[in-house]
Parts: structure tokens; C-alpha cells; sequence
């Protein structure tokens, strides 16, 4: 059946085809030529007018004034005049029919003829695309870029127009499209909805293959298509409203005249407060903030002791909430109670400074608490309002006393904001200054909105940077994903923001003109030290090599080592849980067998360093209130180990050594770690961990590995039967041992691993040799002897290096010093030479 | 354009004079209106009238004195007719700017009505006077 598809049936049909044979830019241009051209015709009838009675008046024959007379005589300018002023009026009837006709964008979303339900921005490009060119050629893609739209939808799309073009010429007409697209929206006019231009393009994804070929070559999908499209409708419906000057929204947001003549001035306040206007750059920050913003308008329109406790973290958005409310008293979108309201900030540091003493603080501070309350329409704003509170009590002044006669007075709304952790440390005791606040916390947003945000930011920045660079609809995702995940200091939507600002930044400084994913990646990579993003080449052969290269280095341990590779590649390929940390591990071993060495080397492989490793002893930490000395303590005021730690380098593995040996509370304490990724400190801050590596040791259970293995057990059994008698004698508990990605068993060094181990460890010496350009030659005796001797079956190999230090070593620098070895002249150490250097000892002990 | 698009864009634009352009002229000349109303603060300055401006009022000392009670009453005085005399200038510019926009609007429904007739008529009169 043939679908029902009338496009002259559409409600825009006869808007587009004026816009395209006279445009709304050519009607624009043609207007003001047009008025100017007006003005100066009228002008020149009163120049010809004025002369002309001046002769006539006063008789003066002059010839320069009679050729004027001659110039602008008589009706060829009226008629001129008339003439423009008819086309002026033309294109005002126009303008006004267009305006008018495209002030609805929606479609009819119920209409059984699919081309009626389409929006205003579908309706162009179909014009632009099929309608216009009926009977002629039919290329769908070439009309595309002729829209606004659909050039903006490819931009958001992150797909360049040159390129796109390339693709429209490359493809010959095509007569069937336009009907399969017909089809294909069909199917999606099921729903009784309108048809947009993301309905449209994802229309046009299915059906035109090379389209999707195009697309699928830069990895972008459908859906990015879509959001690209919606993300691009919202922009330039928006700017189309903002362009109505005459909507009576766009008209109040002209401040009316005389608003305040009923309040009084506060000249002394103005001294140490200054007024906060309205500002642009808040607003977008504000969206899907409607609950704060209602919250905050209902506690100042208490009748008494409305004052206010803004609480959030830095960047959460707490002055982006009091510009919002200072916008909406602007524009007279606030309850008439506080349509007069001026906000000012109090410059609590200038009071505090100039006052100088108790006496001379708090006469300041009265002064302007009265004169705002004789002002009687001030709020009055005190950022930090904590600190403030400190800085008082300080020099002695009680802010209760100065403030309770303030906060019940209903002439004077305190507007008072506050840090988080701040706020825990400083204010939340102290109930009885508190009871006269309305608290209201601010949340970070959900990604979602967070996007939305940024949507709203993005051309605001692109404008601000010139338009030289342009972030797609996949970068902002990106950037929402990577603000959520990665990046740590400031609040959501800060946090995001600052990183949009940086994107942009780079994508001008290296010419890009579109920020897409992969760029927000590589800029996030920059900034975290996290590898992100593409994985180019070396990084590839480095990934599949990691089982290899980590083998190498931790010799024996092949089962360990590849469990961490996998759990590695698991990550950087993105498949992990982004709530979580990037990985957990739980080692169990016998001492010495190369749990450490492991972490060492995944913190390097992963992190590209080895000092972005932390280690803790957890055997520090046994009793109860160590948990204070790792989070902080409230009581002493003082920040925690793990803490501050986090907070200094956020991107690092952590090492737990013997988690075993902690406490009961920690160890919970790193159950929600593990699960969440996060722990709150002393003041309640919540620490990021989702950055980390995680990594415990722990040696229990270590004799029954050893006997197990004795025995031969298959490693598979090794570990159930380890983990078996880790859970029965509750050295772990069974849900702490279940949080963590992998739990991997060490073996104890057999024979031939410890050579290995020998080896790599003389080499070490070798190299460190080298360096002062003495050459050491490792023979197979000494490998034999620094691994017999260095073995301990308890320590593992840890002895060794002990052993190679005392006995090889201290050769060795004995020969330097004696002159018995040369710089660049190969030396070897023999195993006679360790064993003498042994007795010698032995007889040194004995006398 | 071809003719046939043309006639049909002229009846669309025709229906569309006649019908939902006389409704937004009106519109338009009720969003002036509201917004002059908002401008001069209107409601505002004729709720508060007669208080005095900026708020400046002198106390009435306490106990009995009648000079000094005078010169306060009569400082009072003054105050309030600052600022009865300030918002009746202001009331008044928003009363001539109200009474402008109601006499404009039907002005400007009549030239909308005959604006099509008004056009030809000055392409007429212009190519005659030139």
C-alpha cells in the first residue's frame, strides 16, 4: 500500500516556498537598503522644500541654491519615495507572513498524511531536498547542505561539509529515495507523533546505503545521528525565538523604571557590599535546576527569618543558583513579594580588614545590617559563609549574637553559601545558628542532564572562540562521560566545563575544526596520564604484549601475570564498570614470591610510571581508630593518609600490603571502596577512587599453598581449596572476596625460577655497573650460587637481594677500591670468590 | 516559484492577511501595552504613591515638643511629596505611552487591512510623479 504522503498539504509549504524565492537573509538586506534609502529620499524632499521657500521668502538668487532647487525639484522624488516605500511595505507584509507562519514549529503529530506531521525543520530540508526539485533530478544528499539545518546537524554530527559534499557529488540521482525514505517514516508515523529531522535523517540512515557506508567509516552510528539532529533543532529554534524581540517574554526582559523608589539606599553597605546584576553567561548553567531554584524562592518568602544556607561543592553550581535568582528578579519572573529585591555580596574579608579589632568589626557589621534593613529590599548575600563564621569567632566576635536580631527580621533575607567540607567542619555543630537557615543542598546533575547543560554551553563557547572549532554531539557525551569518570577537583557541571573549555582551546591551538570523541579522549589522556581514547599502533603491540612483557619482569608467576594483563586489556578497552575502580586485586602468596614486583609493574605498564604507586601497611592499621588516621579525624582536625594521598594523585595504584592484618572497620570501610569507587573523608568529602588500580596482599594461607603444591594439585582446585580456607577461619570475609575483580594465587619459587630470578636480579647489577663503565660478566656459577644461597623456602626470593648486596657487591667494591678492576675491561666474580668471602666472614664472626 | 506554486502561495498569503494577520497585529499591540505597564512599574508606583521617596523619614523624638514634632511632620511631609511628584511623572509618561498604543492599534489594523490596496496605490502614485 502506498503510504499517505501529501507534502502540499504541509502547514509550511507556503513559508518555504517564499523562503525560497526570497529568502529571509536577501529580505533582511533588501529591507535596510531599502530604509536607508528612505531616509535619505525624505531628506532630500525637505532639502528641495526648505530651498525653495527660502527663495521665495527672502528673494536671494543664488545660483548654487537654484541649482539645488533644479536637483531636488519637484515629484520625481515623491515618486521615488513612493515607490520604495511600496517595496518596503512589500517586504514587511513578508517578513510578517513568514514570521508568523514559522512562530509553530511542531507538526500535527495525529494527521493520517505523514508529510502534514512533519516539524518546521523537517518540512525544509524535504523541500530543499525532493518537493523543490520535483520531476528533476533526485538527490536527496546534495539538498542537505543547502538548508541551515542540515548543515548544522552535520556539523553536530561531526561530519565536515566538504566531505559530505564530496559524497553528494559522488552519488548519481537517485529517483527511489525520496519514496523509500516515504517508507521508512511510515514505519516510525505508527506512533501518533510529529517527524522531525532526527526522524528524518535516521529515515534517510536506513535507507540510503551509501550514506551509511560514509557514516559507518566515522564511527557514528544512528543514534549520534539522531541527538546530532535534535541537539541542532533545539540550537536554531532557540536563537529564532531569541529573535522575536516583540514575544512578550523577550519584551520584560527590559527592567521597568522606578522599581526601588519605594525602598531606601544603602550608601554605607555600598562600601562593603557591592550589588550583583543579572548575568548571560549563568543561565545555561541553571538548567534542570528548577527544584533548587523553587526551594530557594519558597525560603525567601517566609514572612520572617527567611534567610537562606546554599550548600554544594565547589563548581556544583551555587552562584549559577543566585544568578538565577537574580535573573528572575530581573525579568519579574519571581513571586511579586520579591520583585523588588536587590542582591548584594558582602565583602567579608574587606569587614574584617578594616575593622581591625572586636569593637571595630562588629560596629561595621551593625551599621550595614541596619541600613540594609532600613533599605528594606536587600538581600544580602555572604559567600563562604563558614570561613566567615571562623574568621568572627577569631577576633572575638560572636556571629550569633551580631546576627539573631537580623535573621528574624523580615526587611533582610540572608543569602549565605557554603562549601561542603567547610560547612561539616565549621557550621554543622553549631545547631543554634543553623535553626534560622533554610538549608538547601545542592546535587551534582545526572549525566543526562549534564549533557543537556553542555548542549546549551556548546555554542556559547564555539561563539565566544570565534567559531573556529565546533563540538559534536558524540564529544559532548564524551566530555559528560569523561567529567563523571575521570576527572576529580570541582563539582559536576564545573568539572565538565572546564573540560569543554579545554577541548576547545586545543582543538584551535591544532587546527581542528570539529572536537569529536576521539579528540575529548586524547585531551582527557593529556590531562590524567590514563591512556584514552584510539589505541594507536605501539599501544597495541604494547596491550598484546603485556602477558609477555609482565612475565619478564615477574618471573614464575604466569598464571598471576596473565590474570593482570587480562584485567588490564579488559579496561583499556572499555568495557569495565565505570563506577567502579579500574581494577581490584587480591594476591594471595607466600612472602618473596613477587606480589609486589607485580604491582610495580602493572602500576608502570598502566600508568606509564612506576611512583604512581601508594603503599600502605595495612599491619598499621589494626586497632579501631586507625581508621582516623586513614580517612582524618574530625575531632583532631586532621586530614587522613588515604585521603590526602587520593586527592594529590588521584590516578595511581594502591598497594595494600597484609590487608589481612587490618581492621574489621577498614576492611569495610574498602568494601564500599571496591563496590562504589568512592569514600567519604572526616568531612564528609567524597574521595574519588575510580581512578585507581587496587591492590592487596596478603600472605595468609600461604603454608597450605605450599603444601597444596607439594602435593600437585591442579591450579584451578589450588584456588577454590585456598579460598575454601581463607573464608573458614575468617581471615576474609565471603563479600569482601567477592568484590574484587580478580583473586589471584601466587606459588611459591620452585628451582628453576629462582635462577630466573638470580639472573634478572645480577643483571640489575649489571646495568647499574655499567653505568660507572665497569663491565661485569655474569658467569653460570655466580647465577648458582646467588640462587642457592639468596633462596630462602620462608622469605622466597626477597633474601636474594640481600644476598647479592652482601656477598657480590661488596666484591666488588672492595676491587674498585683496591684498583683490581678497570673501567671499560670486562671482570667476572666467581663462585670461589663468594664462598672465600663467606668463610672470611664466618671467621670474622668466630674471632 | 512557478504559477501554480505562486497561486497557491498568494491564497495562503491572502487567508492569511485577512485572518491570522489582524489577530497577531492586535496581539502585538496587547504585548506593547503589557509591556509598558511592566516598564513604568505601574502597579508598584500606584501602590505606593503617596510613601515617601527612598524611604527617608525622620523619627518623631519621644516626649513633648511640639517644634520638634512639627519640623519632623513637616520633613515627613516633604518625603512623601518627592515621591508622589516623582511616580505622578512617571505615571503619567506611562499613561500618554498606554494612551499612544491604544490609539495606534486600530490605526494600525485599518493600514493592515488596506495594506495590499496601499502598495499598488504607491507603486501607482510613485511611476506617476516621476
Amino acid at each position: 500500500m502506498i503510504p499517505d504522503f501529501n507534502f502540499n498539504q504541509n502547514r509550511f509549504l507556503s513559508a518555504l516556498a517564499l523562503e525560497n524565492s526570497f529568502s529571509a537573509s536577501k529580505r533582511r538586506r533588501f529591507g535596510k537598503v531599502t530604509s536607508v534609502c528612505l531616509f535619505f529620499t525624505l531628506v532630500f524632499i525637505a532639502a528641495g522644500y526648505l530651498s525653495a521657500e527660502i527663495t521665495k521668502n527672502y528673494g536671494i538668487n543664488n545660483s548654487a541654491l537654484n541649482n539645488l532647487i533644479y536637483l531636488f525639484r519637484g515629484d520625481a522624488w515623491v515618486g521615488l519615495f513612493f515607490i520604495l516605500l511600496a517595496f518596503r511595505l512589500f517586504i514587511f507584509s513578508l517578513d510578517a507572513f513568514f514570521r508568523s507562519k514559522t512562530l509553530g514549529k511542531n507538526g500535527f503529530p495525529s494527521s493520517k498524511n505523514i508529510a502534514q506531521r512533519l516539524n518546521f525543520r523537517s518540512s525544509e530540508i524535504w523541500h530543499e531536498c525532493v518537493f523543490k526539485k520535483d520531476g528533476s533530478e533526485k538527490n536527496f544528499l546534495s539538498g542537505i547542505l543547502k538548508t541551515n539545518i542540515g548543515k548544522l546537524i552535520l556539523i553536530r554530527t561531526g561530519v565536515y561539509p566538504e566531505e559530505f559534499c564530496a559524497l553528494a557529488n559522488e552519488k548519481a540521482s537517485d529517483l527511489k529515495i525520496a519514496d523509500e525514505i516515504i517508507f521508512e517514516l511510515e514505519k516510525i508515523a505508527k506512533e501518533e507523533k510529529e517527524i522531525n529531522s532526527a526522524d528524518l535523517f535516521s529515515a534517510l540512515y536506513g535507507c540510503d546505503k551509501l550514506f551509511r557506508e560514509f557514516l559507518t567509516f566515522k564511527k557514528i552510528g544512528s543514534t549520534d545521528l539522531q541527538s546530532a539532529a535534535l541537539w541542532a533543532e533545539e540550537e536554531l529554534d532557540e536563537a529564532d525565538m531569541k529573535s522575536r524581540w516583540w514575544l512578550i517574554e523577550n519584551l520584560f526582559r527590559v527592567q521597568g523604571l522606578a522599581k526601588d523608589w519605594a525602598y531606601g539606599e544603602a550608601y554605607f553597605l555600598e562600601n562593603f557590599a557591592q550589588e550583583l546584576r543579572p548575568s548571560k553567561i549563568r543561565k545555561e548553567e541553571l538548567i534542570e535546576k528548577e527544584r533548587e531554584i523553587g526551594l530557594l524562592e519558597s525560603a525567601l518568602l517566609k514572612k520572617s527569618g527567611a534567610n537562606v544556607l546554599i550548600v554544594g561543592e565547589t563548581g556544583a553550581g551555587k552562584h549559577a543558583l543566585l544568578y538565577g535568582l537574580i535573573n528572575m528578579i530581573h525579568e519579574g519572573s519571581v513571586f511579586p513579594e520579591l520583585e523588588h529585591k536587590r542582591v548584594f555580596e558582602l565583602h567579608s574579608d574587606s569587614i574584617t580588614a578594616t575593622g581591625k579589632s572586636k569593637a571595630g568589626v562588629e560596629e561595621i557589621l551593625i551599621k550595614t545590617l541596619n541600613e540594609a534593613v532600613r533599605a528594606g529590599n536587600i538581600i544580602l548575600v555572604i559567600d563562604n559563609f563558614p570561613e566567615f563564621v571562623d574568621s568572627l569567632v577569631l577576633m572575638g566576635v560572636s556571629p550569633l549574637e551580631i546576627f539573631s536580631t537580623y535573621f528574624e527580621n523580615s526587611n533582610i533575607h540572608l543569602l549565605t553559601m557554603a562549601e561542603t567540607g567547610a560547612f561539616r567542619k565549621s557550621l554543622q555543630a553549631s545547631a543554634d545558628l543553623l535553626k534560622y537557615f533554610e538549608k538547601i543542598e545542592i546535587e551534582e546533575p545526572r549525566e543526562d542532564k549534564l549533557i543537556l547543560i553542555l548542549k546549551n554551553l556548546a555554542p556559547r563557547f564555539e561563539a565566544i572562540y570565534g567559531g573556529k572549532a565546533f563540538f559534536t554531539s558524540g564529544s559532548i557525551r564524551e566530555i559528560a562521560e569523561a567529567g563523571e569518570r575521570y576527572l576529580i577537583g570541582a563539582a559536576l557541571p564545573k568539572r565538565a566545563v572546564n573540560l569543554m573549555e579545554n577541548c576547545i582551546k586545543d582543538a584551535i591551538n591544532s587546527k581542528i575544526p570539529l572536537i569529536n570523541e576521539e579528540f575529548v579522549s586524547e585531551v582527557v589522556s593529556k590531562i590524567t596520564k590514563i591512556p584514552l581514547g584510539r589505541i594507536d599502533a605501539a599501544e597495541r603491540t604494547k596491550l598484546l604484549s603485556l602477558d609477555a612483557l609482565l612475565e619478564k619482569r615477574v618471573i614464575g608467576q604466569k598464571e598471576a601475570t596473565d590474570a593482570v594483563a587480562e584485567a588490564i586489556k579488559r579496561s583499556r578497552s572499555g568495557i569495565t564498570n565505570p563506577k567502579r575502580p579500574i581494577g581490584t586485586f587480591l594476591f594471595l602468596g607466600p612472602t618473596g614470591v613477587g606480589k609486589t614486583e607485580t604491582a610495580k609493574a602493572l602500576s608502570e605498564s598502566y600508568f606509564g610510571n612506576e611512583e604512581a604507586m601508594i603503599r600502605l601497611d595495612m599491619s598499621e592499621y589494626q586497632t579501631e581508630e586507625s581508621i582516623e588516621r586513614l580517612i582524618g579525624s574530625f575531632e583532631k582536625n586532621a586530614p587522613g593518609i588515604l585521603s590526602s594521598k587520593m586527592l594529590s594523585s588521584p590516578y595511581s595504584a594502591l598497594l595494600l600490603d597484609e590487608f589481612e592484618k587490618s581492621n574489621l572497620k577498614i576492611r569495610n570501610l574498602f568494601l564500599q571502596i571496591l563496590d562504589e569507587g568512592f569514600f567519604s573523608d572526616y568531612l564528609g568529602r567524597k574521595i574519588n577512587m575510580r581512578n585507581t588500580i587496587i591492590i592487596a596482599t596478603s600472605n595468609a594461607g600461604s603454608e597450605m599453598i605450599s603444601e597444596l603444591i607439594v602435593a600437585g594439585v591442579d591450579s584451578l582446585k589450588l584456588k577454590g581449596e585456598i579460598l575454601a580456607y581463607v573464608r573458614k577461619n575468617g581471615i576474609y570475609s565471603p563479600e569482601l572476596l567477592n568484590r574484587f575483580d580478580s583473586i589471584i594465587i601466587f606459588r611459591p619459587l620452585g628451582k628453576d625460577t629462582t635462577t630466573g630470578i638470580a639472573k634478572k636480579m645480577l643483571d640489575g647489577l649489571v646495568l647499574r655497573l655499567k653505568k660507572q663503565n665497569y663491565i661485569l660478566e655474569v658467569g653460570e656459577d655466580l647465577v648458582k650460587i646467588v640462587s642457592e644461597n639468596g633462596f630462602d623456602p620462608t622469605m622466597g626470593a626477597r633474601p636474594m637481594q640481600r644476598y647479592i648486596q652482601n656477598k657480590v657487591e661488596k666484591i666488588i667494591s672492595d676491587k674498585i677500591i683496591r684498583g683490581e678492576i678497570k673501567q671499560e675491561i670486562p671482570f667476572k666474580i666467581t663462585a670461589e670468590e663468594i664462598s672465600g668471602e663467606a668463610q672470611n666472614q664466618t671467621r670474622k664472626i668466630n674471632a | 516559484m512557478n504559477i501554480m506554486g505562486f497561486a497557491v502561495f498568494l491564497k495562503d498569503y491572502v487567508l492569511w492577511h485577512y485572518g491570522e494577520g489582524i489577530k497577531n497585529i492586535t496581539a502585538l499591540g496587547l504585548n506593547f501595552l503589557r509591556f509598558e505597564n511592566h516598564f513604568f512599574s505601574q502597579k508598584l508606583l500606584l501602590k505606593t504613591l503617596f510613601s515617601p521617596y527612598r524611604r527617608m523619614q525622620e523619627r518623631y523624638k519621644k516626649g513633648f515638643d511640639v517644634e520638634a514634632f512639627l519640623e519632623s511632620a513637616i520633613i515627613n511631609f516633604i518625603t512623601r511629596l518627592v515621591g508622589f511628584l516623582l511616580r505622578s511623572v512617571i505615571l503619567l509618561a506611562s499613561g500618554v505611552a498606554n494612551l499612544f498604543t491604544i490609539i495606534a492599534i486600530p490605526i494600525a489594523l485599518v493600514l493592515w487591512i488596506f495594506l495590499p490596496l496601499l502598495i499598488v496605490a504607491l507603486l501607482i502614485a510613485g511611476f506617476y510623479f516621476l
